[in-house]
């Protein structure tokens, strides 16, 4: 009988640790990266937009490399994106082809500018291409393009409610705005945030105010999103906002120091999640395949943003620890980039199922960018 | 990765003395002149468990290349199963025991102290917070078992509080488990 009562102690202990060590804590793998392999990373990635840029400015949206097929396709909030990405890099020649293919496709009415063409103009274009076109301001001081933001950043305002709700789409044909997007709403908030900083007090401050509050209080409730928005450009919004001339009420910090502690959770479960994803055996059970590369590019630059909002407020410690996370991204993107194959519409890119896509190039950019800035420069990273 | 705050020690300082579980214990400790000495035993041993497990926890974490907040996730779910275990399971028995004061070895130490819970929860205040907090706990744990042990009466409360230990783990558990998951 006291054998019994030991040997169920001992078979507790051993179902306990089997099932935490197996289930739960799997190995998360984040080798060690230095910053000239991230920079390589970004220069090939760098290179494959270079490459696959067609003559008007638009990108090869979409790749098959088992077959080496052109998938067709496009997206403007992705081309936007795109632009955005290569500013960031420091390839302005590229990405003012970029620029010019976006501003071959404004459609222009009530005194505002959108991105697009058709029957819809979704948000997502505009806000990306004012962030893009204000990283280009920020890095040059080239005043060319500032009436073009502000007729962007026009459309952007228009489609804001008073409640900070953005939509997503405007119908020129019914003269109607409808729907939302999480990501274009952050991306929203982004864009009258940089506009903000780069023209304090033109009118860009209160509704990106209005949306940021929104986003921070309401919006994951108001729209029924869940899990929880990872929230990668409102990262960025909030990092903008904390270099405002005039600088943000406490009130307002307070709040955004809230959110971007929910941000850090969320952003790092996905980070200890995916880096415990080999793509095979027990892994593949439990955890599934790798995640799409600019799914995890997005984790990368949001922490990005986040770093550099705690380097800002003086929370180098906070800051430290977003690294360690932001090195584990950006160790797992270079592991899974494509270098060496001959084909340069797969050479520098990242794929997912044989496929590549434009924004598979661009959220791991920003995300590679954001660990060289702030790995090279320590604090809070540019 | 420590991710040091008060909030979080506490709770992982209380999740470490809940997993001790003393008045649920108090159940298991031979009668006297034994009572009092088996409880010390118990108790010198939960601590000296502690001590190793936070001695080696960071270092264990490492091996397993599991971060501190992804174990928090595995050691709030054991902590949380041998809470719902303390809550419905019946009080443990004196026997079968070793005898006399070594009863504070079998069945006193182990398996009722140095359980899968205390481990768990052990682990993860160290690899957070240091040795001090998981450490510390258990030395209150013991501490009480042998207060507790001093008493004969009253079983019925005692066992009470020990279901209510129990349902503390619970949500002890659970917490961390949470903060686990919404952690960088």
């Amino acid at each position: 009988m006291l054998a019994r009562r030991i040997a169920l102690g001992v078979a507790a202990w051993l179902v306990a640790a089997t099932g935490v060590v197996v289930l739960v804590a799997r190995p998360e793998d984040c080798p060690a990266i230095t910053v000239t392999e991230a920079q390589n990373g970004i220069d090939a990635a760098v290179r494959w937009l270079e490459v696959n840029q067609h003559p008007n400015g638009g990108w090869q949206y979409r790749y098959n490399r088992a077959t080496r097929t052109d998938l067709g396709g496009y997206n403007y909030a992705r081309h936007s994106g795109a632009v955005l990405a290569l500013y960031q890099a420091g390839d302005r020649t590229t990405a003012d082809r970029g620029v010019s293919f976006a501003l071959d496709r404004l459609h222009r009415e009530h005194g505002w500018a959108a991105f697009g063409t058709g029957n819809s103009f979704d948000v997502g274009a505009s806000a990306l291409l004012v962030a893009a076109l204000g990283q280009r301001r920020l890095d040059t001081g080239d005043p060319k393009y500032d009436q073009v933001m502000a007729d962007l950043g026009h459309f952007l305002v228009s489609m804001t409610e008073p409640d900070g709700k953005v939509q997503a789409d405007w119908r020129p044909s019914t003269q109607t705005a409808s729907g939302t997007l999480a990501f274009y709403t952050g991306e929203a908030w982004f864009a009258l945030s940089r506009l903000e900083r780069l023209f304090p007090d033109q009118g860009w401050r209160e509704p990106a105010e209005r949306i940021g509050r929104y986003v921070m209080k309401r919006r994951d409730d108001a729209e029924n999103i869940y899990p929880p928005t990872s929230d990668h450009w409102g990262s960025y919004a909030m990092d903008e906002t904390l270099h405002w001339k005039t600088a943000p009420s406490a009130e307002l910090v307070q709040m955004m120091d809230g959110y971007v502690k929910r941000l850090v959770g969320i952003f790092g479960v996905q980070t200890r999640f995916e880096s415990q994803r080999t793509g095979k055996g027990l892994s593949l059970l439990l955890r599934g395949h790798p995640t799409l590369p600019a799914g995890l590019g997005t984790i990368g630059e949001g922490m990005g943003a986040l770093a550099r909002y705690e380097g800002t407020r003086g929370r180098t410690d906070e800051q430290a620890k977003i690294m360690t996370r932001i090195s584990c991204v950006n160790a797992r993107l270079l592991a899974r980039q494509v270098t060496g194959t001959g084909d340069p519409h797969a050479d520098g890119a990242w794929f997912h199922s044989d496929v590549t896509q434009v924004d598979d190039q661009q959220h791991p950019v920003e995300s590679l960018v954001a660990y060289v800035h702030l790995a090279s420069r320590g604090s809070n990273g540019g | 990765m420590a991710d040091f705050n008060a909030a979080s020690a506490l709770v992982e300082g209380l999740a470490v003395l809940a997993a001790t579980n003393p008045p649920r214990v108090w159940s298991a400790l031979p009668p006297r002149p034994d009572r009092v000495p088996g409880a010390g035993v118990g108790a010198a041993i939960v601590v000296g468990a502690a001590l190793v497990l936070a001695a080696v926890a960071s270092a264990l974490l490492d091996l397993l290349d599991v971060s501190a907040s992804t174990f928090r996730i595995g050691a709030g779910i054991v902590i949380a199963v041998v809470g719902v275990h303390d809550l419905i399971a019946g009080a443990p028995k004196p026997e079968p025991a070793l005898r006399g004061w070594r009863a504070g070895l079998i069945p006193i130490a182990f398996p009722l102290l140095v359980n899968p819970a205390l481990g768990a929860a052990a682990l993860t205040a160290s690899a957070d917070h240091g040795m001090v907090t998981a450490v510390g706990a258990a030395a209150i744990g013991g501490a009480a078992l042998v207060a507790l042990a001093t008493l004969t009466e009253p079983a019925r409360v005692l066992r009470g509080a020990g279901r209510i230990v129990g349902a503390a783990l619970v949500i002890l558990g659970i917490a961390l488990a949470v903060d686990g998951v919404f952690s960088l």
